[in-house]
């Protein structure tokens, strides 16, 4: 079931069911959400690298070196955000419980 | 305090509010405009994308709106079509409320009432396809902080545009760096 839904039509006296697929759910993209609610952390790779890009577009001095600035930014917001991830997980997973005993 | 060679340049500023990242093409500066634009407009097409139209709303998101709204142009007409062709007020007991402001739902279709002056949700059970859906969860946030990240970027354009200082050129043999 998952990727899909169920949708219970209200026309006539019998309600039919149709299934209806895919990441807009049969939507409209850009008016309707997408169902990725299982992978929604996959969008910290463009959030990260077009944050990035707006940010260095502003701050870089010399736009040769744009890319690569653009670049070391968005690899340090990942492995910024993978470490924090890590360091809450094991504050609340392993140290809290060895706190309380 | 001013810095030495700054300027406030409010043509480029008004450039920048009307479209993301245009204020540096009023001092030439084109790929920093294009990188700026795709940037800034990725992140709002993205949010879009991710969340559905419903991650941009003045009503019921406001919080979101006021930071998502630094980039005028784009968020105030979203947000206009969100409200007037995309929710509808639902009428109970021949009466309006505001407390019944919402997304038409399967079976259901929007209608423009002459009478109220204001569209209202009717039941339609021929309408065939799914209208809009509410934007829930996990997918909602990170739609609405594509959006708002979008936003605090544009300010942050808009001050270097808006109060602008030339920069010095790159020495020759130097690394890049930032400003």
């Amino acid at each position: 079931m998952t990727g899909f839904l169920l949708i219970a039509s209200q026309a006539g006296s019998a309600p039919a069911a149709r299934e209806v697929g895919g990441l807009w759910q049969g939507g409209t993209p850009f008016l309707d959400p997408m169902n990725i609610h299982a992978a929604w952390w996959f969008t910290a790779l463009p959030l990260a690298l077009l944050t990035s890009m707006a940010y260095k577009a502003v701050k870089q001095r010399d736009m040769s070196t744009y890319w690569h600035g653009v670049s070391v930014m968005t690899a340090s917001i990942l492995v910024g955000m993978v470490g924090f991830a890590f360091g809450l997980h094991a504050l609340v997973e392993w140290i809290i419980p060895v706190l309380r005993g | 305090m001013r810095r030495e060679h700054e300027t406030i340049q409010p043509i480029a500023a008004l450039m920048t509010l009307l479209v993301p990242g245009s204020g540096y093409l009023w001092f030439r500066e084109k790929a920093r405009a294009i990188y700026a634009f795709i940037g800034i407009a990725g992140l709002l097409l993205g949010g879009l994308l991710v969340g559905g139209i419903d991650v941009v709303d003045s009503r019921e998101s406001k919080y979101w709106f006021y930071v998502q709204a630094l980039n005028p142009a784009a968020v105030f007409s979203i947000n206009w079509a969100h409200q007037n062709v995309y929710k509808g007020y639902e009428v109970r007991a021949g009466q309006i409320s505001e407390n019944f402001y919402r997304k038409p739902e399967y079976g259901e279709r929007l209608k423009f009432d002459q009478s109220r002056g204001v569209t209202i949700i009717v039941n339609d059970a021929s309408a065939g396809t799914p209208s809009p859906r509410q934007s829930i969860g996990r997918v909602n946030e990170v739609g609405s902080l594509f959006v708002a990240l979008a936003g605090m970027l544009n300010l942050i354009v808009l001050l270097d545009v808006g109060w602008h200082t030339p920069r010095p050129p790159a020495k020759p043999g130097a690394k890049g760096g930032s400003s």
